[in-house]
């Protein structure tokens, strides 16, 4: 009766991830840790995989194969004298060609089927779970150690790397460098209380950005776009607006997760966002979000590709002589970075168009830096957001035809608004009780409809442009926050789960 | 309260409350249990229906019955107090508006499996269901939490903000004075609707974009095929004890005013007659059709729109089929179908 999906996923927001996973894992490395921290780290690992294998036990063997190779890899280079290069140039290709195959290579074979008219068989590949971060993470490590950036590490060290589950599957993206020594303190496998309710409370605010704040969102994303040939001029701008605050929130909060869990377990890892819809400019956008992306794109894209060039390899004499950097080459590596970007953010042409437009739009930014720079600050806050937030518009398109299709309506049914059925996706729970409770606001929301999206996007829109982020701050340990850190994970946690309504069409 | 306190005392305060509300909010929903998952209904408590999806598996698993009433919309305004009076069997409802065949034949299997004594099952044969893929469900969040014996996933209902918010309802209800309604009551929406000629009417369309006739083809015979085989046949062998009765309802005319015009008249009758056919190969399953009742469908005063008829259709079908009234046997149905065909083809609508 009824079978559920094919697969699962265990999130941080998950029943089984709150209530078994993590108490399970917490108790069991810490226990482990008094008896042998080898053991507790190989503990943290099975843990992981365990983690991993929940979505789908068949690629388990992807991401153990994976860490195997990349290990062999790096000993294997650095050991041997004379084909250094051509190991680690195999290691890089051995892991492009794993993502290849997996996210990139349907999307390959159906645009020659389309461009050749030739009918060659698309594979219907699942993708592995957090396979672009952890090939990522991996081709960082296999340069660190080419670059003899490393410390030593054995096998169990570089295990625990790769597969620590708070970071394994949506980052964010850590280096060897970062965490080994961390790894290596066996101090850190004594449980610290302050450590923890610091995990704790980073966890639960994530929780909450990602199931009180982006979920809400997210609803009224999940109805609008699939309407995308009916959608009004104010439907489509609204969907956009709307999504970049859904997608800040979702991947901002996740993120918020991972880092409280490291903390948890006394690892700290990177932040990842920083407030970037504050952002003026791109520049500044990138150096905010997704933040240990752009770190990698730059040390490992953009600075290679940069630095490959002659001209841009400069001797002291030249510096003092004033001879400037080739600008068009720089325009050119910031394009192909962005081009890099898009493509690792998913197999269509929309994360294509996506990573291109932001790249255009940078160096446009990059050239004309200093003119714009005297411009006041909202317009250069305005002009930035419309263009991150048309960018997320194209970024949650399904196909190129659908994000031009919504463009092409942005001029259409300003008189019609927004209809009944996407403001309804703002009826939550909560706010529906309250409105039946108090006849007032039962009345106001029957007359403005448009009310709870009003409330829910204005709250999320002050919540990420005004407040200090969360990792700007020290955390208090006062009775006020613990009640709040309870009062917010209790609400998160019963708002995991909803009741749909079932929306009666062909009865 | 805003004085910095030692991050054990925090942790542990922290801790303890999730600890206490988890427990709290575990027992106080096991207690009440709005959808009677873990149990019937608590006593001295008066519980409202909500959405059927939510509510079968409750009722199939903690209630006493003989009898079911299974489908769509089509068949949520059924009285069982009439089948209970007619067939004298205790009956429950397990209707979901718009469900597909395999979400139908899923409520009844888990009926079937928490009571294997059920004498009768009646259930509707919609047309618009007819040719769906065999594991195909109108909606994608359908609460399958409820319909299986797994504990670990009884989590998204005990902490589930909406379900809490049902117990709220479950006890304002019953502080209220209301009693639990009758099962009669369980998933009608006739309370709700208004009929009339020109509510039906309202709902027709312009036609003139329809001008190929869609053919009852192989693909969509072999998809019926699997979906009859799938979602009606296998339970009807594997409970050989039960009586399956099927009916197909008299559709306003203008929904087959609709056939015509949209030229998809001999693909219905046509798929039809294939659903039919397989049907009758089983000795425990019954057909009855009740198209031809023209003096019904051509009055639209009966309907809510060109698909639903008022209540007092549904307790007209039920007095029929229990007098064997409309009843289709491997010797009649094809004659039956052509006639129904015919009727349609030849009606002189005044629709325009």
């Amino acid at each position: 009766m009824l079978p559920g999906r094919s697969y699962r996923l265990m999130l941080f927001n998950s029943y089984i991830f709150i209530f078994l996973f993590l108490p399970v894992t917490i108790i069991g490395y810490f226990g482990l840790n008094k008896i042998n921290n080898r053991i507790a780290k190989a503990f943290l690992v099975a843990a992981s995989l365990w983690f991993y294998a929940y979505f789908k036990l068949a690629y388990l063997p992807v991401i153990i194969g994976s860490i195997c190779v990349n290990f062999g890899f790096s000993r294997l280079f650095k050991k041997e004298k004379y084909h250094r290069k051509w190991i680690f140039v195999s290691g890089i290709v051995f892991n492009i060609a794993l993502i290849f195959v997996f996210k990139y290579l349907d999307f390959t074979v159906s645009n020659i089927n389309a461009i050749a008219g030739t009918n060659l068989p698309l594979m219907h590949i699942l993708m592995p779970l957090g396979i672009s971060f952890f090939t990522f993470q991996q081709i960082g490590y296999l340069v660190d150690v080419w670059n003899e950036e490393t410390e030593d590490h054995d096998f169990l060290e570089y295990s625990l790397f790769v597969s620590y589950f708070p970071q394994l599957i949506a980052g964010p993206i850590v280096s060897l460098s970062e965490m080994l020594p961390q790894f290596k303190d066996e101090e850190k496998g004594r449980f610290d209380w302050n450590n923890f309710t610091d995990g704790v409370y980073i966890f639960t605010f994530g929780l909450a950005k990602k199931v009180l704040i982006a979920d809400t969102l997210g609803h009224m994303v999940d109805f609008a776009y699939p309407l995308y040939e009916t959608l009004t001029g104010p439907e489509v701008i609204a969907s956009a607006v709307v999504y970049t605050l859904q997608l800040y929130f979702d991947f901002s909060g996740y993120c918020d997760m991972a880092i409280g869990l490291g903390r948890m377990f006394n690892f700290k890892l990177p932040i990842n966002f920083n407030s970037p819809l504050k952002a003026t400019s791109l520049q500044e956008y990138w150096d905010k979000w997704h933040m240990t992306l752009g770190r990698f794109l730059e040390k490992y894209v953009f600075m290679p590709i940069a630095f490959s060039t002659p001209g841009m390899k400069m001797n002291a004499a030249q510096k003092k002589r004033g001879v400037k950097k080739p600008q068009a080459w720089t325009v050119i590596t910031m394009i192909l970075t962005f081009l890099i970007s898009g493509i690792w953010h998913g197999a269509n042409w929309t994360f294509i168009l996506w990573g291109l437009s932001h790249g255009f739009v940078r160096a446009f930014q990059h050239l004309t830096g200093k003119k714009r720079k005297k411009l006041p600050k909202a317009l250069r806050w305005t002009t930035n957001t419309i263009f991150v937030v048309w960018a997320m518009a194209l970024f949650r398109a399904d196909s190129l035809k659908q994000f031009f299709t919504m463009l092409g309506r942005l001029g259409t049914g300003w008189s019609e608004g927004i209809r009944i059925g996407i403001l309804n996706c703002f009826d939550v729970t909560e706010l529906v009780y309250i409105e039946r409770h108090i006849p007032s606001l039962f009345i106001l929301s029957r007359k403005a409809p448009w009310i709870n999206m009003a409330l829910i996007v204005a709250l999320a829109t002050f919540i990420a442009l005004v407040p200090k982020n969360l990792h700007e701050k020290p955390i208090k340990k006062t009775v006020i926050t613990a009640i709040l850190t309870f009062a917010l994970f209790a609400w998160s946690l019963i708002s995991l789960s909803n009741m749909a309504t079932f929306l009666y069409f062909n009865f | 309260m805003n004085k910095t306190i030692n991050p054990k005392k925090w942790g542990i305060t922290v801790l303890a409350l999730i600890l206490i509300f988890v427990i709290a909010v575990g027992a106080a929903v096991y207690y009440v249990d709005p959808f009677w998952h873990f149990h019937g209904p608590t006593a001295g408590l008066s519980y409202p229906y909500v959405d059927e999806r939510y509510m079968n598996d409750g009722i199939a698993r903690h209630f006493d019955y003989e009898a079911i009433i299974a489908g769509t919309s089509i068949a949520e305004n059924f009285k069982v107090s009439e089948v209970e009076e007619l067939w004298g069997f205790t009956t429950i409802k397990q209707t979901a508006a718009s469900a597909t065949f395999y979400e139908q034949d899923g409520y009844v299997r888990r009926a079937l499996s928490h009571n294997p004594g059920v004498k009768l099952v009646i259930r509707s044969l919609d047309a618009t269901r007819l040719v769906t893929g065999p594991t195909d469900e109108s909606y994608d969040d359908i609460p399958k939490y409820l319909y299986d014996e797994s504990v670990f996933n009884d989590v998204r209902y005990l902490y589930n903000k909406d379900v809490i918010q049902r117990v709220t309802e479950v006890i304002n209800y019953t502080r209220a004075g209301n009693v639990t309604k009758s099962m009669d009551e369980y998933g009608v929406w006739y309370p709700y609707a208004t009929y009339g000629r020109d509510e039906v009417l309202a709902g027709l369309i312009d036609y003139s974009d329809f001008t190929e006739e869609v053919m009852f083809d192989e693909q969509a015979a072999k998809t019926l095929w699997i979906n009859v085989e799938e979602n009606v046949l296998k339970t009807a062998r594997e409970h050989p004890d039960t009586e399956f009765v099927f009916f197909i309802p008299p559709y306003s005319a203008a929904y087959w005013y609709g056939m015509v015009k949209t030229k998809q008249l001999s693909y219905t009758i046509e798929a039809y007659k294939l659903a039919v056919s397989r049907l009758l190969t089983e000795k425990n399953i019954k057909v009855y059709d009740f198209s031809d009742k023209v003096d019904i469908t051509t009055n639209l005063d009966n309907y809510m729109d060109t698909l639903h008829y008022g209540e007092w259709i549904n307790d007209k079908m039920l007095k029929w089929m229990h007098e064997g009234e409309g009843e289709l046997t491997v010797d009649n149905y094809e004659a039956h179908l052509d006639k129904v065909k015919e009727i349609y083809e030849n009606l002189e609508y005044d629709y325009e």
